[in-house]
């Protein structure tokens, strides 16, 4: 067990210098990014512009830079941002996870539910009324725009029928920290959980869907049937349990990107201010510090949710453990 | 002061006009007994917040609007609404100072009892302690506004060491402080009125404070500040109001600042009542709907500031004055204001100065029958110096800004192009990258789309900033000239008008007017607009004023 | 041999005889295919199966008999299947009841059924336990402690040994004997009255396929069960059934007791099945390859098959095998290492000469194919020996010289659909090998393809068709002529027979004889499947556990085999002749082992003993 934690840790190691670097080089390499004449500041007097260089060290050889911040981010933590000169990166990135991982892990809570739930009752229902009306429905959650829907959402909620008695309750926009008020916290992301989870939903729905109906063509499962099981066992126990697995996989792999920072719509439209939003201003103003951080954290997340799906897969299908 | 507008869009607009225009005329005037209005809290919203706290570094317009209740300098711009904006007011100094040496001497007789935020009272130490942080800090201004002072230079060479011996003395005793200049700058008590030159506390860190709020003069001082999530400011409890004109005592207890959302989900919390104002513009497509929902909720104010396209002077085919003068000629300045929003967000312009700047007279060389004020395009004007140039043909790139507007004039001027003969296409970068993209010699920009906003109201900030010769470094991105123009006849009539300011500002005012003519003859850029502001407030916010230095005056409004 | 006496063989079952378990009375079923047309598969069958008593349901694929079983459990897709007719299950009318009555009353409970392969029957993720406990359960609800000693007693009684032990393993970790036990453990659970078997050992290997069948007779004698029996094997049929009903494309052509239908068919499909079926045994004192006699499909009348005219020329060999040996390792834990390494091949020498039949026998597991990958270095692992082509070193050869000796040596695959490009003609795939060794022109290409379609049987001009557009033994005779294309002198046919139907089997094996007998072309055989390998062959070699443990002339081999492994192999088959059955009961089950050994195993050093000429014997 042993072997295998520190042979995943050094593999997310070597995946996290590649990207470091890439990143690293992609930024000095993009014409217009010169950070000191940005930091200097508008019609900055060319001495400002070169103490400002000096000071930031942005004078002295790349992969110096590049050890220097990686020193400044992990070893002092004292890695200042670019932009908002005075911001520290690490406690400012720390502060945002949280907001990231409530608004995912809520939707993922949803999503998997719900997702399940239409997977699951579309393939009992295959190729009638119920089937249909799921997938019609998911075909639009999957091709609906997150960012229109949550515009849409806020559309409703805060604007046009934010008066009346359905939606009153609605609190504004933006994230109640759970040490807070657990209650606020969970009524300020009810409508971020919805919009994001909405794609997912969909997505998993009809991937779980076409999973069990594809198992059914198993032998295992006429098994089943011929040894007298009801219809509900065995499409619960037998063709679900097998089908997830896909489900299961793709799951992490959404859920450790989205952590990430790929849920930046839904985080922007719901004044959630999160990781997402924090690498999205940081790319829009060219925020080194920020974006090495922010790419970091993404990448950290993306293995170790690999990681846990390899372990979750290992949990669900026997078979993986052989060797 | 990097503002972004917000990306505008045409339609739906003409309705509106009217309605909006009438508004911006109502803009409570009335006072009312203070008491009555005093205590609250007032909530701003803004997409996004804008970097260090640090009044000597910062330098967004968003902030700006901030420290304007937060810090004082030794003199500053009057918080009123209206042209007498632009006047500028003894604030920690007693009054104006005495100017003597020819105008190379400002003596500051300080006001005693003022006291910072932590309670220490402010001296003539902390006063030049906070001239030699300018240059410690490396503020952006330090080498364009403050290299005026005696020993300046030696600060931009060795900020560390920085003394400015000799520039500023002080007589703690007497209270006072000397500014002594290299020579005579007519705009130094403007350059004086900025942030950058705020007084802060001798023990300030010289270096970007960051995050940290740094202890101010001013009525209200810094709580709490995450740029990541929010800004809480409160009274400043060691604050008495020593001028109501420089630094008024507020009205409301508390400011809580959130940063987040879209600017969608803004207009609907202040529509809401969850806020109370917004900083950034809010979505041209909503202007129709909140002019009729809420209309007595929106002010708009012109801002001392335009939109233009600098053209590469260096660069074919517009090292070509007849190719400048010919783009000028042909452009449709009304189609541009709607591609902006309309007449309700822009006016068209066809020189440098906005309306209302000092040395601003109207004047249009580029329309079908110049004389004051621009018409209509001259299309075969400009087909005429085109076909005169020999450049018909040629490849032009319009660098634009991500956003709707910009991308969407970049659109118009490669029509405007392609119709006059040239083969034009558009590139469009991120907003934050362009502007300093277009500034480098080196990326080889030919036509770019920028905007600039007034530090302060004189001639010389837009045309001799723009324009000067000092202020094109080429291979550089610090180099606002973008249009790489300087001509030295040019050049040495804005020099001698700063001076001319010096003795007298009228004279000084009629040359710029020539200035701006003859910079225009060059045609260098073209002017696009004159952008104007608009506020969305909730319908609980009274008393609104707009300054052309601050915008919104923050501190003189209330909430009950 | 028969330690069970056979029903009587003239006890014809009467209409309206006591109570039968299984009545079928003009079963129709009939499915949705595209377009929505519905294509009628079985055509009113009717058959009924006596307490006790085992019916097998004859055919070659295609026939219906599978579909009849699943019929009769209502386990096809109501969707797109419609069953007509009258099925009675122990006094309940089947094609009647709910599905909720179905669960609750028929399967599993008065009829169960086990599947052809075990491999993919059995459930990946849950243990065999959790399995059988469901069974149980979901019949009589007991409590799980009481489940579990319910389970491992099914298992003891279908002979797993270390039952407690191994009841919380996963499917995954049994042999395919082993899984087929646990499915017929599953059927038991609830004590069925019938015991439907739909080709339930057709996937396994030929041992375990004896051990398999002598344990479903000794379980039907104890739980006194009625036994459907499934099947396209007539030894298997020989061996079990009391009844047969012989199918063909949807219709019964004919019925009656075993002995009666193998020893004086009626049918004229039913005698042609009977003569194209490969009998053990029936080659003694042939001595020489010989023809499956041709049938005509019509009178079912056999001509006798004509034996192979030319002989080997047993001079020089031509291919040469020496010492070789083929293994790879396998990787465990996180860091890949290596923990163990299989011996998939272990010093193994033959040699085969023009126009001569060497046939590589075994079990699966034993290595055989490897044997053959490893001759075109077309196997993964490690390869080491020495393999001659004409004296021609190819294991020395330089990568661009091999692919040139390739050409001479060509495989047919035992699975052709998998082997031909989906997305290609047949034409472009007979014609591409022979473009690629620039062997000519492509008209010359295109004419040789045209001529071995014939050769073949096949029209030339369905060279313009897709892979798809042809049936399974056709597929197989497009593989023969690609490999012939190239006018290879040697052709390594890995099991290129054995998923063929009966009568198709028999053919493509005349056309291998027909091909060898025109241009004297050798093969090396490989094939689990010893009646078609003892009509085939010249010489036999027996492979186990990855060595051959005794080879030689064909009668040798067959009629007096040496080594015990070989006795084992050839008592296993199952002959089609009711008359000798022969298997033994209470056969301890015999587990094959994969040759996986430690990294520091050394194998032992093998003697062979000459028990005649040209018949060696491992020494063991």
């Amino acid at each position: 067990m042993l072997a295998v934690i520190l042979s995943r840790l050094a593999r997310m190691v070597v995946v996290m210098v590649g990207i470091s670097v890439i990143t690293f080089l992609i930024f000095f390499a993009t014409p217009g990014a010169d950070p000191a004449a940005r930091i200097a500041g508008r019609n900055a007097a060319p001495e400002t512009v070169t103490a400002v260089r000096h000071d930031f060290g942005l004078d002295r050889p790349i992969w110096v830079q590049y050890g220097v911040m990686m020193r400044k981010m992990f070893v002092t933590g004292d890695l200042t941002s670019f932009v908002n000169r005075g911001q520290k990166i690490v406690p400012t990135l720390t502060a945002a996870a949280p907001v990231t991982l409530s608004l995912v892990a809520g939707a993922a809570v949803l999503w998997m539910a719900l997702g399940a739930a239409t997977g699951i009752i579309a393939a009992a229902f295959k190729d009638r009324l119920p089937d249909k009306i799921l997938m019609g429905v998911s075909m639009m959650a999957v091709a609906m725009p997150v960012f229109w829907v949550g515009e849409m959402v806020n559309l409703v909620t805060q604007s046009r029928l934010h008066d009346t008695w359905a939606f009153s309750w609605v609190p504004p926009l933006g994230y109640v920290p759970l040490s807070e008020s657990p209650a606020r916290w969970f009524l300020a992301l009810i409508f971020p959980w919805i919009t994001l989870s909405f794609l997912y939903i969909g997505l998993y729905g009809r991937m779980l869907r076409t999973g069990i109906i594809e198992t059914y063509q198993e032998d295992y499962i006429r098994t089943a049937r011929a040894k007298g099981l009801t219809a509900r066992r065995v499409l619960l126990k037998h063709a679900t349990r097998a089908a997830i697995i896909p489900v299961v996989i793709m799951f992490g792999m959404d859920f450790g990107v989205l952590v990430g920072g790929a849920a930046v719509l839904t985080e922007v439209v719901f004044g959630l201010n999160g990781v997402g939003r924090l690498t999205y201003q940081a790319l829009k103003v060219l925020d080194l510090p920020m974006i090495m951080a922010a790419v970091l954290y993404a990448s950290f997340f993306v293995v170790l949710a690999n990681a846990v799906v390899d372990l979750l897969c290992i949990l669900i299908d026997p078979r993986l453990r052989r060797k | 002061m990097i503002t972004k507008l917000t990306p505008a869009r045409p339609g739906r607009w003409a309705a509106t006009v009217a309605t909006i225009a009438l508004l911006a005329g109502l803009a409570p005037g009335f006072a009312a007994a203070q008491d009555a209005h005093r205590g609250g809290t007032l909530r701003l919203v803004s997409v996004s917040s804008q970097g260090t706290l640090d009044p000597h570094v910062n330098y967004t317009s968003q902030f700006w609007q901030l420290y304007a209740f937060l810090y004082d300098g030794l003199v500053g711009f009057k918080k009123v609404g209206g042209p007498e904006s632009k006047e500028v007011v003894a604030d920690l100094a007693a009054a104006l100072p005495e100017v003597s040496n020819d105008g190379k001497t400002y003596t500051f007789t300080l006001r005693k009892g003022v006291k910072f935020s932590n309670g220490k009272e402010m001296t003539t130490d902390d006063v030049v302690a906070s001239f030699q942080r300018i240059f410690k800090v490396l503020g952006p201004t330090a080498g364009t506004f403050y290299n005026g002072i005696v020993g300046a230079d030696q600060c931009l060479a060795a900020p560390a060491d920085c003394t400015l011996a000799g520039g500023i003395v002080a007589d703690k005793a007497a209270g006072t402080v000397t500014i002594n200049l290299v020579a005579p700058d007519p705009e130094f008590l403007f350059k004086l009125s900025a942030p950058h030159a705020s007084i802060l506390p001798a023990e300030t860190t010289a270096k970007d404070n960051g995050n940290a709020p740094i202890p101010g003069t001013g009525a209200y001082m810094v709580k709490s500040y995450d740029p990541n999530n929010s800004m809480v400011i409160v009274r400043n409890p060691a604050f008495s109001e020593w001028s109501k004109d420089a630094q008024p005592e507020g009205h409301v207890d508390e400011i809580d600042y959130t940063f987040g959302g879209t600017e969608e989900a803004a207009v609907n919390a202040i529509l809401n009542g969850q806020a109370d104002w917004m900083f950034d513009q809010p979505p041209a497509d909503r202007l129709a709907e909140l002019s009729t929902a809420a209309p007595d909720q929106i002010h708009l104010a012109p801002l001392s500031a335009w939109w233009y396209a600098p053209m590469n002077v260096n660069l074919a085919p517009f090292n070509d004055v007849r190719v400048r003068q010919a783009l000028n000629y042909a452009i449709d300045r009304d189609a541009l204001v709607s591609l902006f929003g309309g007449p309700a967000l822009a006016q068209p312009v066809c020189q440098v100065l906005p309306p209302e700047f000092p040395g601003h007279v109207d004047q249009c060389q580029y329309t079908l029958d110049p004389g004051d004020s621009w018409s209509a395009p001259d299309m075969d004007k400009a087909m005429q110096l085109v076909e005169e140039s020999g450049t018909k043909g040629e490849k032009v790139t319009i660098v634009t800004e991500d956003n709707a507007a910009s991308r969407g004039i970049g659109t118009y001027l490669q029509s405007v192009l392609s119709d006059l003969g040239y083969e034009a296409a558009v590139q469009t970068i991120s907003g934050d990258i362009q502007f300093t993209y277009i500034q480098n010699t080196n990326n080889k920009v030919q036509l770019s789309i920028s905007q600039w906003y007034a530090d302060y109201p004189a001639a010389s900030n837009f045309l001799n900033v723009l324009f000067g010769c000092d202020s094109f470094h080429p291979g550089s991105d610090a180099s606002i000239n973008i249009a790489g123009f300087c001509d030295k006849g040019i050049d040495d009539r804005m020099k001698a008008a700063i001076a001319l300011g010096a003795t007298d500002p009228a004279a000084a005012d009629a040359e710029w007017a020539k200035i701006d003519g003859a910079v225009m003859e060059a045609a260098p850029a073209l002017p696009l607009f004159t952008p104007k502001q608009v506020d969305l407030l909730s319908t609980r916010v009274g008393n609104y004023a707009f300054s052309n230095q601050y915008h919104w005056l923050i501190a003189n409004a209330w909430v009950q | 041999m028969t330690e069970r006496p056979t029903f009587p063989m003239a006890d014809h079952p009467t209409p309206g005889a006591p109570s039968p378990i299984l009545s079928i009375r003009n079963l129709r079923v009939a499915f949705q295919g595209a377009r929505g047309a519905w294509n009628e598969v079985v055509h009113g069958l009717s058959l009924t199966v006596a307490a006790g008593e085992t019916v097998a349901l004859v055919g070659e694929s295609g026939s219906g008999k599978s579909v009849t079983s699943l019929a009769l459990m209502r386990l096809l897709d109501p969707a797109t299947s419609r069953i007509t007719g009258q099925v009675t299950l122990d006094g309940a009318e089947v094609l009647s009841l709910s599905e909720a009555e179905m669960v609750a009353r028929v399967r599993g409970r008065i009829a169960a059924m086990i599947f052809q392969e075990p491999m993919t029957s059995l459930h990946p993720i849950y243990t065999v336990g959790e399995q059988l406990i469901e069974a149980l359960c979901c019949h009589r609800p007991m409590p799980r402690a009481e489940a579990r000693r319910a389970a491992v007693a099914l298992m003891e009684r279908v002979r797993i040994p270390d039952a407690a032990r191994r009841l919380d393993d996963y499917p995954h970790a049994f042999s395919g004997g082993m899984r087929q036990r646990v499915m017929i453990a599953m059927a038991l659970a609830s004590r069925p009255k019938l015991l439907i078997a739909d080709e339930p050992t057709t996937a396994l290997d030929v041992t375990v396929q004896g051990e398999i069948l002598s344990l479903l007779k000794e379980l039907q004698e104890d739980y006194g069960m009625a036994m459907l029996f499934i099947t396209h094997d007539m030894g298997v049929v020989a061996e079990m059934a009391d009844r047969t009903v012989v199918m063909l494309r949807g219709d019964v052509v004919e019925e009656g007791p075993t002995a009666q239908v193998f020893h004086a068919p009626r049918a004229p499909y039913t005698r042609a099945l009977l003569a194209s079926v490969p009998a053990l045994g029936s080659m003694r004192g042939e001595p020489v390859p010989l023809r499956f006699p041709a049938i005509d499909p019509a009178s079912g009348a056999a001509t006798p098959g004509l034996p192979l005219a030319r002989q080997p020329d047993l001079g020089t060999p031509l291919l040469e095998v020496r010492d070789l040996v083929n293994r790879f390792d396998v990787r465990g834990g996180l860091l890949r290492r290596k923990v163990a390494r299989v011996h998939a091949v272990e010093n193994v020498s033959f040699a085969i000469h023009p126009a001569e039949t060497l046939a590589l026998v075994g079990e699966s597991g034993c290595g055989k194919s490897t044997t053959g990958r490893s001759i075109i270095r077309l196997a993964g692992g490690t390869s080491s020996g020495s393999v001659r082509l004409d004296a021609t070193e190819l294991f020395t050869l330089s990568p661009g010289r091999l692919r040139l000796q390739r050409r001479e040596i060509q495989m047919i695959p035992q699975d052709p659909l998998a082997s031909l490009n989906p997305r290609m003609t047949i034409g472009e795939a007979l014609v591409e090998p022979f473009l690629e060794h620039r062997m000519g022109p492509a008209a010359e290409a295109r004419a040789k393809a045209a001529r071995l379609m014939d050769q073949v049987g096949l029209s030339p001009a369905m060279l313009e068709r897709f892979p798809h557009e042809f049936s399974g033994g056709q597929r197989q005779r497009l593989c023969i002529a690609r490999a012939l294309m190239l006018d290879p002198r040697v052709i390594i046919a890995d099991e290129s027979v054995s998923a063929l139907d009966v009568s198709v089997k028999a053919q493509v094996v005349n056309l291998l004889l027909d091909i060898q007998e025109r241009t004297g072309i050798a093969f090396l055989f490989i094939s689990h499947d010893i009646a078609v390998v003892e009509r085939i062959s010249h010489r036999i070699a027996v492979m186990y556990q990855g060595e051959i443990v005794e080879i030689g002339p064909r009668a040798a081999v067959m009629e007096t085999p040496q080594h015990p492994y070989t006795r084992r192999l050839i008592e296993a088959v199952a002959v089609p002749d009711p008359a000798r059955r022969h298997l033994r009961r209470t056969q301890p089950p015999s587990e094959l082992m994969n040759p996986i050994r430690p990294l520091d195993f050394v194998p032992p050093e093998r003697r062979y003993r000459e028990a005649g000429p040209g018949h060696f014997v491992r020494e063991d």
